[in-house]
């Protein structure tokens, strides 16, 4: 019995596209003292794999799978690899005596723009994952799959300059492709003008609300706050709805129309804002989320979407003899009103991920 | 409680279109909480508080009515929420009935027919109950005078009024006269037993405010002379006759009053802005004072002298906290009132005890508080459902701040999550895991926001209880009715299926998961008024059917979990506990059934006065006894049960008999208490507490502080948790009264035999206080963890289009180390082997160091500063203690730097004398530290140790190569002011009042410490701030870096640099000692051939190194003869080369294959051997080569051998006179074996003939061309050395090249040729050295730099072959250009007879070589070549007149090589 063990230099399997993954790979033999027997493996490799899955509810439907059928396998579902790294020979022909262990280590650089991000959307999915394969001698392969979550990054285009004097540059230290990404990423999410949004409907007489968005960059994690000034509205807003949500656009000419798009919310807040003059919201951007991105086959939007309720008319007081008594209307008649707008939503540091992201462990083992 | 939003505003429609503003002046909630009534001086309005809609409202509009009733003051509610009565500033009450149809709903939002303008979301359907409510005038009650407050109960109402008199009123408006009584008949006293009582003295003596207090016996009251009171009666009526008024002891001036129900407090409000809170005293029935408060504001508004009166009290239902509002101080009582401006608006939150955890002006800046209003201030403040809401009125706006608390209130089950896990009315937050942080960016603002579904939510609101697994895998949460669950992970919720099922279930005392797969609900069956404990698998749908139920006996309010026991307390004070067992149902659809069997009951009732007072329950085991025979416990590992009995902290455990102990308080005034055995189970802790355990053993009986070993080896945290003290210890927040801990001494562990283990091994309580309020507190790595809500701004649009900012909360986390409280409290016990034991535990934390600093700074604050002197001081203790730990002399260091001067004395006094600290560090080589103390020396020792000292650190950074604290050191020496380290010069600025001098010798005087102290703290500061500014320009580093090093124009940057370094007069005595430090170092360098390290201190220490190679290339010029005086030359080249190589890891260049390829075609017709056969199998070799890697080694030998086959003793390299090579080169060469590997495969076969450094001795054809044309021909001279792949990294050849750079602004001719050389770049060689640098550098050393390339060119064929085709171009140069200059005659020869000698050898080496290799004609085709080789010099020089010097080498070769043609037996060299 061998066992083999991929663990990641990080705690939680969450990588910026342009790092580095190392994995160390241990493979011990399991069988102790005399009676152990000595193992060996033919090879054993690593690589980075990542696949798409289109969502069998698109494409896979009777009409578009006869029009164009998929190859597709028993094995592989729907899955296509669209990335694959140079596959890492970790050893071949090792042999391991009872009780010992082996340690390899590896590295895997991630292409900066070239493989897409992790991403679990209802049209179209990007799993990542790195793939432990070996085999025994004149057996099977087997392999582990290790799930690596890929944030796509910003601002590695830009070329790294060198320190000048080369004597000062092993103090200064390079910044590393996540304090890279994340200057960049600071650089665009500050916030600079805010966004001013006067909200009508019908024409542009009866206004409902005044929206002022600080920014329109935002990195995952961050909150998304605004404010929205009721006073001088002439319609009465009662209540209003602020979502984020992400819309997932299918780039496949197969597919038809009213399937291309789909839409998740992330946050959402209805507050009632019936006797309200202003209202703030927060509506917080997930750090597990997807920041924006798009593929050949897929692009990913970031939208702050409002629903305003309104009325025609506000909570009116009548007079009813000496006291003025007045009581809440049962029914109120409402109209909704629609209105969205992109925001851009940037990578966020991994580490920071990290922190509430459990869905990716950062080891894996298997017996062969 | 804690804010994470903006209070919204909601506004009041206007019953009168002229009203001026809503003057509110009084918001009071119903019993349940779902109603807020909010008075105005004109109407009243009924509001929902969730959604925040308007229900119903009532104005007063006639003026006649107006002035006979005057203005409305404030509202009661009756208890069952079918009346409100409102009190008026005239001598009336109106009482309003309150008409609510809770079967039809108001504002039903009505979609149109249009689907397009439907709402389709599903939170904008509101769910919930919205009543329609009415409210009709029904009574108004005349009285004799102006009422000043009521007290509501269900059938009566008390009325207090302004003349003193109080009067029963039924809600039917009748007054009760019977029962009336007059505040100045009540007798009061100090407490309720024997002492006497006396009557208020004066007769206009009123109430102003009174509030019921049934679980206190009475009513608490607030006397119009500022006195308080609690009034209680034994009879049930209140009669006259029978009540008694209880004093609040010293209190002089109250406003108002509340009662916190849960932990038995009254709270009263204070003129003087306090808030004070009193409990009974158990024995005597007194009111004691529990603590006393005033709102603190750290970071915002200075609160001092503005605070007025306390306006409002309004503790929480749940207890778990109060809000307080505050007036403006009075105008006409201060004066000082007019200077500063009034006091803004102020509310603040505090927890139970009295510890704030909120306050509306933290961080508040005065200035973005809206345009002052006089007299601006909250005037009413309630708390909303829960206390998720505070309703807040102003004199123009009614607002409602949303809140979130710790999920932990009334929830045991979530008191020791090493998260903080907050509850708001409708969302969780989860804190980050904390061991992940380290590495994130702003962890602390990262929370986990789980929203709970709205399909729950919309109609339970709000949620009541919060329960997460330890793993925080699941949520599960409850509101009004039922509860829901989700898992944390794919935020999937599960609700019940069947509504009614969920409306059935009423959560009483808590939800919880279990076994991480089933949810426990402690709740109550609202049909049939059962109690139940039920569990409901979470692998199933959330039904019924799945769910097992335990019955309980009565209603349950709350619960506890421990391993798989689960205590339930019921409401007739008794504590079940059940032994949970699963069971795997069999079937079809397999789902776990649980199963409980009551372990114990415990009746506590006796001790309980009302099952509302529970504040917590835990299960525990505090028996730390390991052997022996098992104390008695309820369960396996529950030995003790405790309850927190409003702010009792009381263990119930069980004696040898079985039956109960005599419960046993050990601590009051506690909110809030953690204890890690609360949750770690038997096994687990036993096992992280054995190898803690066998290292006491280990130490021995007789522990001497010295022998507890501190060196060993600190843990990781992983394998480690904590000590047994911290993992044990019990944590206990007092509120006001800081935090506590119960701390097991575990003696026995130590004399086993000796002391018999008593039941509860021996704690000690020790006392310490954070700045922070904990939620969590972490005994595995001492942090206290809390939360606090931060303003942010957020931008706003106004009216007018500009942009202004509103301020919006978030929550922050913050944490503190608190290891250095415990130790200083253990220190101060004398109990120092245990702070040793703790420490020891604690070494392996990152901020251990820190504690260890703060220990030491803050016994050392508290005790030189003390006015007093300290009979017993703690600090030789602490230092002794810190002593015991390598970090001692950092901790030192750090801690003189951070405190001020005048307490440096007291500290060294203990320590040792700073100088004594700095020869340690030194020995210890912790110059970081050691730089520190001069500092101190500076300030304390004469100036001559502190320079001698200075400098003997700076020596000693420039030898260990920590550039940056010989930096640091010198620019300190810089910054010291000439007068300060030199008074024998006179200061050039006469501006120097303080001087150090009599500070420095005061102390030796100890009379009149207090003169010295003062005088020494004069200078002191003074002294600080050149400290300071060295600092802060050490800061600027970076920014100097860049400047430098962006500079292309060295001499620009040398000027300043120059100017920088001597700025002549002003320069002290140590900058000048430095700076010829600096200079030594730099030549020592420089002889040595460190140019690496040169670089490097040339680049870090911003050193004048082109002044200082000007004058080596001064001296040189004049006396080239003179080496190593002062001038250092380059002595051996060949030791230069190999260290340059050794320092860059610059590989030595080898043979490349093309100019192998090359020669070998050349010299293809005259030989063909085996050894080019296997030139061209170069890859075959280079393969099988790397399966054979112990055959290498003899090879390389070979490789050294088949130049210099006679000379055998070269093969033996440790017989080599240069030791440099053999350390350096061959290490370096096997490193990268691959790149000689070529070289490798081609020796075995080669024969002594067919090397290709032989080749070049080799008689050419008449067809070859000579190599040195070959090297003219390729501009690159990678073909003659090899690929690029084996040059240095970039990194190296950059600071070559920066070097290169250096030394040719300075002509150091030598290190330009040795660099070109070691970078193998010939046109860098054309480009520097020509004529110009030759002139330059003098003849003499140009002559010494072509003797070294000869020299090295014969070090080459020996040791490094790959050099020799390079340095035959160098040299070809070289001599071109020696007849160029007109100085090729001009040979150098080096001093002393060694030089000759070996010189003389290595002539005959060559010769014998040659006649080996060659044989006799080559020979003679030798000397020949050496004149052709003048000759064609001669010629290249006449030509250079009319060529241009870049084409020149070329055309000369082409030249050559026809000259050669013609020549016959023209050797390649």
């Amino acid at each position: 019995m061998l066992e083999l063990t991929a663990t990641l230099d990080r705690e939680v399997a969450i990588y910026l596209a342009g790092e580095t993954i190392q994995v160390t790979v241990t493979v011990s033999n399991l069988s102790r003292g005399k009676q152990g027997i000595v193992e060996q493996l033919a090879w054993g490799s690593l690589q980075l794999i990542c696949e798409r899955t289109i969502g069998a509810n698109s494409s896979l439907s009777s009409s578009s799978a006869t029009s164009r059928p998929r190859p597709t396998t028993s094995v592989t579902k729907s899955a296509a690899t669209v990335y694959s790294s140079p596959p890492n020979i970790l050893f071949c022909e090792l042999q391991l005596g009872p009780g010992q262990t082996k340690q390899f280590s590896c590295d895997i650089p991630l292409s900066r723009n070239g493989i897409p991000p992790t991403f679990r959307g209802h049209l179209v999915k990007y799993s990542n994952r790195v793939t432990v394969a070996v085999s025994h001698v004149q057996e099977h392969i087997k392999s582990a799959h290790l799930p690596i979550r890929i944030i796509p990054s910003v601002g590695l285009e830009t070329k790294l300059s060198l320190p000048v004097n080369p004597f000062l540059a092993s103090t200064l230290t390079r910044p590393s492709v996540v304090e890279t990404v994340m200057a960049t990423v600071d650089d665009l999410t500050q916030a600079r003008k805010s966004l001013v949004f006067a909200l009508t409907h019908n024409s542009s007489t009866s206004r409902v609300a005044l929206l002022t968005l600080p920014k329109k960059a935002y990195k995952l994690g961050d909150d998304v706050c605004g404010f929205l000034d009721f006073n001088g509205a002439t319609t009465p807003c009662v209540q209003y709805s602020a979502t984020i949500e992400t819309e997932e656009h299918l780039i496949d000419a197969d597919v038809e129309e009213g399937k291309k798009k789909m839409v998740k919310v992330h946050c959402q807040t209805a507050p009632i804002c019936t006797f309200s003059p202003d209202s703030t919201f927060r509506l917080s951007i997930p750090l597990t989320a997807t920041p924006t991105f798009s593929t050949d086959s897929v692009q990913l939007k970031w939208k702050i979407r409002f629903v305003f309720v309104v009325t025609e008319k506000a909570y009116d007081v009548h007079l009813n003899g000496d006291v003025a008594s007045s009581s809440a209307p049962t029914d109120v008649p409402v109209e909704s009103f629609s209105w969205s707008t992109d925001l851009l939503v940037l990578p966020c540091k991994p580490q920071n991920a990290a922190l509430i992201d459990n869905t990716f462990p950062n080891r894996i083992s298997m017996t062969v | 409680m804690f804010q994470n939003d903006r209070a919204s505003v909601l506004q009041l429609p206007k019953h009168e279109k002229d009203s001026i503003e809503a003057d509110i002046r009084s918001i009071v909630a119903n019993r349940e909480r779902r109603l807020i009534a909010v008075a105005t001086n004109d109407a009243i309005y009924i509001w929902l508080a969730n959604p925040q809609l308007l229900l119903c409202s009532i104005g007063v509009i006639d003026q006649t009515f107006r002035e006979t009733s005057g203005e409305l003051k404030d509202i009661y509610w009756k208890p069952d929420s079918s009346s409100i009565a409102v009190t008026t500033n005239q001598n009336k009450i109106l009482i309003y009935n309150l008409e609510l149809k809770d079967d039809e709903l108001c504002y039903n939002f009505t979609d149109p027919a249009d689907p397009y303008f439907q709402r389709n979301s599903p939170e904008l359907f509101i769910k919930g109950n919205r009543p329609v409510a009415h409210l009709h005038p029904t009574i108004i009650i005349n009285l004799a005078d102006v009422p000043t407050c009521c007290v509501p109960s269900r059938d009566e109402f008390l009325v207090c009024l302004r003349n003193g008199f109080t009067h029963h009123v039924t809600w039917t408006g009748e007054i009760m006269s019977s029962l009336s009584f007059r505040a100045s008949a009540i007798p009061f006293s100090i407490d309720q037993l024997q002492s006497k009582s006396e009557n208020v003295t004066s007769k206009s003596t009123f109430i102003t405010d009174a509030v019921y207090a049934p679980l206190l016996g009475g009513f608490a009251i607030v006397l119009s002379d500022g006195k308080g009171a609690l009034l209680t009666s034994n009879d049930p009526n209140f009669a006259p006759t029978a009540i008694l008024g209880v004093w609040a002891p010293n209190l002089k001036d109250a406003t108002c009053c509340d009662v916190n129900h849960k932990f038995l407090l009254i709270l009263f409000g204070c003129k003087n802005g306090d808030v004070c809170a009193y409990n009974i005293d158990e024995l005597n029935g007194a009111l004691i004072q529990s603590f006393r408060v005033a709102p603190k504001v750290t970071n915002g508004p200075d609160l001092t002298n503005r605070l007025g009166p306390v306006h409002k009290i309004t503790a929480l239902m749940n207890g778990y906290g109060f809000a307080a509002v505050w007036a403006p101080k009075d105008k006409e009582n201060s004066s000082s009132i007019s200077e500063s401006s009034a006091l803004p608006r102020l509310v603040a939150v505090f927890t139970s005890f009295g510890a704030q955890s909120f306050c509306n002006l933290e961080g508040v800046i005065e200035d973005h508080l809206s345009e002052e209003i006089e007299n601006d201030m909250y005037t009413a403040v309630e708390w909303g459902p829960e206390g998720f809401q505070l309703w807040l009125g102003t004199k123009n706006d009614l607002m409602m701040q949303s809140f979130v608390r710790s999920a932990s209130c009334s929830n045991p089950i979530m008191e020791h999550c090493d998260r903080a896990v907050l509850m708001g009315d409708s969302q969780v937050l989860i804190s980050a895991a904390r061991d992940r942080e380290a590495e994130a960016c702003a962890p602390h603002s990262v929370w986990n926001h789980i929203a709970v579904t709205h399909e729950y939510l919309s109609s339970n609101w709000p949620l009541r209880y919060a329960s997460t697994d330890r793993k925080y895998k699941h949520l599960v949460v409850a509101g009004d009715q039922g509860f829901a669950y989700c898992s944390l992970s794919s935020r999937r919720w599960k609700i019940f299926g069947n509504e009614t099922q969920e409306k059935n279930l009423l959560v009483t005392g808590g939800v919880f998961i279990w076994n991480d797969d089933v949810i426990g609900v402690v709740g109550v069956a609202a049909d049939t008024d059962k109690s139940y404990l039920s569990f409901y698998p979470m692998s199933q749908r959330l039904d019924n059917r799945f769910a097992s139920v335990i019955d309980l006996e009565h209603k349950s309010v709350m619960c506890a979990l421990r391993d798989d026991v689960c205590a339930v307390f019921d409401i007739s004070a008794q504590i079940t506990l059940y032994k949970l067992t699963a069971h795997l149902e069999t079937g079809r659809d397999a789902f776990t059934k649980v199963s409980g069997d009551i372990v114990t009951v415990i009746r506590i009732n006796e001790i309980v006065p009302h099952p509302t007072c529970i504040v917590s329950l835990q299960m525990t085991q505090l028996n730390l006894d390991q052997r022996g025979k098992l104390a008695p416990a309820f369960y396996s590992s529950i030995d003790t049960v405790l309850v927190n009995i409003s702010g009792r902290l009381i263990t119930l455990s069980l004696n040898e008999e079985g039956k109960l102990h005599q419960p046993m308080v050990i601590a009051s005034y506690v909110e809030k208490m953690w204890h890690d055995r609360c949750i770690v189970s038997q096994s687990t802790l036993a096992q992280s507490l054995e190898p803690i355990w066998n290292g006491h053993k280990r130490n021995g009986s007789n522990v001497s502080i010295h022998s507890v070993s501190t060196t060993s080896e600190p843990s990781s945290p992983m394998n480690h948790p904590c000590s047994s003290h911290l993992s044990n210890a019990l944590w206990i927040a007092c509120g006001e009264k800081g935090i506590k801990v119960w701390m097991p001494l575990v003696p026995g562990k130590r004399n086993v035999a000796t002391q018999e283990m008593t039941f509860i091994a021996k704690r000690i309580m020790l006392p310490f206080e954070l700045d922070i309020y904990p939620i969590v507190i972490s005994a595995r790595d001492c942090l206290a963890v809390g939360v606090e809500s931060q303003l942010q701004h957020v931008a706003r649009t106004s009216k007018n289009g500009r942009m202004e900012s509103i301020t919006m909360y978030g929550l922050h986390r913050n944490s503190e180390v608190f290891v250095h409280h415990l130790l200083r409290q253990l220190l101060k016990r004398n109990l120092g082997v245990f702070a040793l034991e703790l420490a020891g535990a604690c070494r392996s934390l990152p901020h251990f160091t820190h504690a260890l600093e703060l220990l030491l700074h803050g016994v050392l604050e508290e005790e030189a500063t003390s006015s007093e002197p300290i009979p017993d001081p703690l600090l030789p203790r602490c230092v002794a203690f810190i002593h015991e730990f390598p970090e001692f002399l950092k901790t030192v260091a750090h801690c003189a730097r951070k405190t001020e001067l005048a307490l440096w004395r007291t500290l060294f006094d203990v320590t040792g004398s700073p100088n004594a600290l700095f020869e340690e560090c030194l020995q210890l080589k912790q110059l970081e530290n050691a730089a520190s103390f001069v500092i101190v020396l500076q300030n304390l020792e004469t100036t001559e140790v502190s320079m001698d000292q200075a400098a003997r650190l700076v020596k000693e950074a420039l030898e260990e190569k920590k550039w940056t604290i010989a930096k640091e050191m010198v620019r300190f020496a810089k910054s010291i002011g000439a007068e300060d380290i030199d008074a024998l010069t006179p200061p050039p600025s006469a501006k120097t009042s303080l001087s150090r001098r009599p500070t420095v010798s005061s102390p030796s005087a100890d009379s009149s410490t207090e003169f010295v102290i003062n005088r020494f703290q004069a200078g002191a500061a003074g002294r600080l701030n050149k400290v300071r500014h060295s600092q802060s320009t050490d800061q600027k580093d970076p920014q100097r870096k860049d400047s430098i090093g962006s500079s292309k124009d060295k001499t620009a940057l040398s000027r300043g640099l120059s100017g920088e370094l001597s700025p002549q007069l002003t320069v002290n005595r140590l900058a000048v000692r430095m700076t010829s430090i600096l200079e030594d170092h730099a030549w020592h360098l420089l002889n040595n051939y460190w140019i690496l390290d040169l670089g490097f201190f040339w680049a870090e220490l911003q050193f004048d190194l082109l002044g200082l190679l000007e004058t080596r290339r001064k001296q040189i010029s004049i006396s080239p003869k003179s080496t190593n005086e002062n001038c250092y030359l380059v002595d051996d080249f060949a030791l230069a080369l190999t260290r340059l190589h050794a320092q860059f890891s610059w590989p030595y260049p080898v043979i490349g294959s093309q100019f192998v390829h090359q020669i070998e075609k050349k010299l293809g017709n005259i030989r063909v051997s085996q050894s080019t056969a296997s030139l061209n199998g170069l890859v075959n070799g280079e393969t099988s080569e790397i399966i054979k890697p112990k055959a290498r080694r003899a090879e390389r030998t070979n490789v050294d051998v088949n130049t210099s086959i006679p000379l055998r003793e070269t093969d033996n390299e440790t017989s080599e006179e240069d030791v440099e090579i053999q350390e350096a080169v061959l290490e370096r060469v096997h490193g990268s074996a691959v790149e000689l590997a070529p070289v490798v495969d081609r020796s075995p076969s080669t024969s002594s003939s067919m090397n290709p450094v032989s080749i070049a001795h080799a008689p050419a054809t008449p067809s070859s061309c000579d190599s040195r044309s070959l090297a003219g021909d390729w501009q690159n001279t990678d073909f003659l050395v090899g690929e690029k792949s084996s040059r240095g990294n970039i990194q190296s050849s950059r600071q070559i090249d920066l070097l290169l750079d250096l030394f040719s602004q300075t002509a150091a001719i030598d290190w330009i040729f040795l660099l070109c050389l070691l970078s193998r770049d010939e046109r860098k060689l054309r480009l520097e050295i020509n004529l110009a640098m030759v002139r330059r550098a003098g003849e003499k050393s140009f002559a010494r730099i072509r003797f070294a390339c000869t020299e090295l060119g014969r070090w080459a064929v020996e040791k490094c072959c790959g050099y020799v085709a390079l340095l035959q171009a160098f040299d070809a140069h070289l001599s071109v250009l020696a007849e160029q200059a007109g100085i090729a005659d001009i040979k150098y020869v080096p001093d002393g007879e060694k030089r000759k000698l070996s010189l003389k050898s290595t002539t005959e080496e060559r010769g014998r070589k040659r006649v080996d290799s060659g044989g006799a004609t080559l020979n003679n085709s030798f000397t020949k070549q050496t004149i052709n080789g003048g000759r064609r010099e001669r010629s290249r020089s006449a030509d250079r007149a009319h060529k241009s010097v870049k084409r020149y080498d070329d055309v000369v070769c082409a030249e050559d090589a026809l000259e050669k043609a013609n020549e016959e037996g023209c050797s390649i060299m």
